[in-house]
C-alpha cells in the first residue's frame, strides 16, 4: 500500500481508538471516577495527537511526510506505554474486567502500531528518527 | 544559487566546537521536547513539593508563574543566541568572556555543575527512587541502580543530540501523563481531597521572594545553557519559542501539581505515593525515564563545555564524566548519603554564581553588538581563521561583581535575578564607555582553526 494512504489510515484508526477510550471513560466514571478520568484523558490525548497530524500531513510527500508520521507516532507510542503501565493496576479496576482488558488492548495497539509506523516511515520515506 | 560549502571540520563529534550545519538542524518540536525532557524529572517534582510546604494553593500558583516568567525571559534570550550562531554555550561565551574566560565559566556552569555535580546527584536520586519502589531486589540496591541507570544515561549522551531527541520524544508525553495521574490520585485520596485543597495552610510559610528565588534557582543553570540545544534549531526564533512554551506551561504544571500534592498529603515523593496505591510500574517508568532524560542532558552539556579545551572526541569525555558521576553516586549510595551537605551547599552557591554569566552574555549579544552596529543575524557567527580574544576583562568583572554583589551582598530582592541584572548592567556600563574612549576590552588574540578549538 502507498505509504501516504497507509499513514492516513493509521491516523484514522488512532483517532477512532481515542474516541472509543474516551467513551469508555465516560461510561465507567460512576464505577471508578479515577479510572474514568484516566481513560478519558488518555483517549483525548491520543485523539488530539491523531487529529493534529491530519493538517500537518496534507500536501507533504516523501521524507517531509515521514518526519510528521515519526513525530506523531512517537507520541502515540509514549502515551500508549503510559496506558499499558497504569490501566492493569488494581487501583483502576472496574466491576467489568472486560472494559479494563479493552483499555489495555487499545494501549497495546497504540504501542505496537506506533513502533511499526515509525519503522516504516524511516525505512520507506527516509524520515529521521529524531526530527 | 549554490549553497556555500561548510567550511568547518567536526573533529570532536556532535559539532561540539563548530556551528551546526544547516542540513543538520532540527524542528522546534524536537528542541521543545528535549527541553521538556530536562525539566521532566523527579527533582522538579520534589522542588514543587518544597513549595507546597511554603505556600497555600493560590500563592503557590502565583509564585510558580512569576518564577517561571523570569526563567522564560532569561532562557528565551539565551536560546535566541544559540539559534542564531549555531554554536554551543561555551563557544558563544568566547565573545563576552574570551577564550580562557569561556573555559573557566563553561567549566563552572556545565563541566562541574551539570557534567559531574548534577549528573552524580541525579544518578544517586535514581538509585534512591528505584530502591524505594522495589526495596528487596539486588538490582534496586541504591548503588547497583546507580550503576545501571547511569549506564543508560551515558548511552544517549554519547549518541548526542539525536539520542537526547529520540528519548525525549518517547518519554515526555508519558512522563507528563503519569505525573498528572500521580498528582490526581494522591490529592484525591488524601483526607481533604480536591475540595479541601484551597483551605489548607502551608506547614512552613515563606515570603514571596523566597518562593520566586527557589523557582528561579531550580532551573537557572538550564536557562543559561539553552544554546546547547537551540543551536540545532532551523529558524532563529524556534529555540526561544520552544523554551518559553515549556517553561511557562509545563514547569508550572509540575510545580503546582507537586505543591498541591504536598499541601494535601504532606508527602513529596510522588513515586512513593503511586507505589502505595499499586501503581508501581507507572512509578518506575516515571522515575526511570524522568531521571534518564534529565541526566543525559546534564552529561551532554558537561562534556560539551570541557571539549572546548580538552581536544579529544566528545564521546570519550562523556564516558569519562559519566563514570566519575556514577562513582560518586555509588559512593553516596554505599555511604548512605554521608558527606552530602557540603555538596548541596556548593550546588546552591552555583545558583548565585551562574546568573551573571548569562547576564554578561545577554548584554554582549543584544546590547553591545547592537551598539557596535552588527546585524542580529550576523552576531556570534564564527568563521575559520577568525580572531577571537583570549580574555575579555569587562566580562570577567561583570560576572564577579554580579555574583558577589548581586548574589551575596544585596539583601533584598531575588539573589539570582539581582546577580543576573548586575552582570548585565556592569557589562554594558563598562563595555560601551571603554569602546567610546578607545580602551580595548579584550586581551590577547587567538585565530580559530577549522576545527574550532
Amino acid at each position: 500500500m502507498d505509504f501516504k494512504k497507509y499513514s492516513s489510515l493509521m491516523v484514522c484508526l488512532f483517532a477512532v481508538l481515542g474516541i472509543a477510550l474516551l467513551a469508555v471513560g465516560i461510561v465507567v466514571r460512576g464505577d471508578n471516577l479515577y479510572t474514568g478520568i484516566t481513560y478519558a484523558v488518555v483517549g483525548i490525548f491520543q485523539l488530539l495527537i491523531a487529529l493534529s497530524a491530519i493538517p500537518r500531513l496534507r500536501g507533504k510527500d516523501g521524507a517531509a511526510m515521514g518526519n510528521v508520521v515519526v513525530q506523531h507516532n512517537w507520541w502515540i507510542l509514549s502515551v500508549g506505554i503510559a496506558g499499558l503501565a497504569v490501566f492493569p493496576s488494581r487501583f483502576f479496576s472496574l466491576p467489568s474486567a472486560g472494559l479494563v482488558y479493552l483499555a489495555v488492548a487499545f494501549s497495546a495497539i497504540w504501542v505496537i502500531l506506533g513502533i511499526i509506523d515509525i519503522y516504516l516511515a524511516v525505512k520507506r520515506t527516509g524520515a529521521r528518527l529524531a526530527v | 544559487m549554490a549553497e556555500a560549502k561548510y567550511p568547518w571540520k567536526d573533529k570532536f563529534g556532535d559539532y561540539a566546537l563548530v556551528p551546526v550545519p544547516p542540513g543538520e538542524r532540527r524542528s522546534m518540536m524536537g528542541c521543545f521536547l528535549i527541553f521538556t525532557g530536562v525539566l521532566a524529572c523527579i527533582a522538579a517534582i520534589m522542588g514543587g513539593g518544597a513549595l507546597g510546604t511554603m505556600f497555600n494553593f493560590r500563592d503557590l500558583i502565583i509564585v510558580s508563574v512569576v518564577g517561571c516568567a523570569i526563567l522564560a525571559v532569561i532562557g528565551g534570550l539565551t536560546a535566541g543566541i544559540g539559534a542564531i550562531s549555531g554554536c554551543s554555550t561555551y563557544v558563544n561565551m568566547r565573545f563576552p568572556y574570551g577564550r580562557i574566560g569561556a573555559w573557566i565559566f563553561g567549566t563552572i556552569i556545565a563541566g562541574i555543575s551539570c557534567g559531574i555535580g548534577w549528573f552524580a546527584v541525579q544518578t544517586w536520586f535514581f538509585g534512591i527512587f528505584v530502591n524505594a519502589i522495589a526495596p528487596k531486589i539486588f538490582l534496586s540496591e541504591i548503588w547497583v541502580a546507580a550503576i545501571w541507570g547511569g549506564f543508560f544515561m551515558i548511552l544517549t549522551a554519547v549518541i548526542g543530540y539525536r539520542g537526547l531527541a529520540v528519548l525525549s520524544y518517547l518519554t515526555v508525553p508519558m512522563f507528563m501523563l503519569l505525573a498528572g495521574i500521580g498528582f490526581m490520585v494522591a490529592i484525591g485520596e488524601s483526607a481533604g481531597g480536591f475540595s479541601g485543597l484551597l483551605k489548607i495552610a502551608p506547614s512552613n510559610p515563606a515570603s514571596f521572594v523566597a518562593g520566586v528565588t527557589a523557582v528561579v534557582g531550580m532551573y537557572i543553570a538550564g536557562a543559561t545553557i539553552t544554546q546547547d540545544m537551540t543551536r540545532y534549531t532551523t529558524r532563529p526564533r524556534d529555540g526561544a519559542i520552544a523554551w518559553i512554551i515549556q517553561v511557562m506551561i509545563l514547569m508550572p504544571y509540575l510545580l503546582v501539581g507537586a505543591g498541591a500534592m504536598v499541601l494535601a498529603t504532606g508527602e513529596a515523593n510522588i513515586a512513593a505515593a503511586m507505589v502505595a496505591i499499586g501503581l508501581g510500574l507507572g512509578a518506575f517508568l516515571l522515575v526511570f525515564f524522568g531521571q534518564w532524560t534529565t541526566n543525559d542532558n546534564n552529561l551532554y552539556s558537561g562534556a560539551l563545555s570541557i571539549n572546548t579545551y580538552v581536544p579529544v572526541k566528545k564521546w570519550m569525555l562523556t564516558v569519562t564524566l559519566g563514570i566519575i558521576g556514577i562513582a560518586l553516586a555509588v559512593y553516596w549510595g554505599l555511604a548512605a548519603g554521608a558527606g552530602m551537605q557540603p555538596f548541596i551547599n556548593f550546588i546552591s552557591t552555583l545558583g548565585r554564581v551562574l546568573p551573571p554569566i548569562a547576564g554578561g552574555l545577554i548584554a554582549d549579544f543584544y546590547v553591545y553588538r547592537w551598539y557596535k552596529g552588527e546585524k542580529l543575524s550576523e552576531r556570534y557567527k564564527v568563521k575559520p581563521g577568525m580572531v577571537i580574544p583570549e580574555l575579555n576583562w569587562v566580562g570577567i568583572i561583570a560576572v564577579v561583581v554580579g555574583a558577589v554583589v548581586g548574589g551575596y551582598l544585596i539583601t533584598w530582592g531575588i539573589p539570582a535575578l539581582n546577580a543576573l541584572l548586575l552582570g548585565f548592567i556592569v557589562y554594558v556600563i563598562l563595555a560601551i564607555p571603554c569602546d567610546k574612549a578607545g580602551i580595548p576590552i579584550t586581551i590577547g588574540k587567538h585565530a580559530l582553526p577549522d576545527t574550532g578549538i
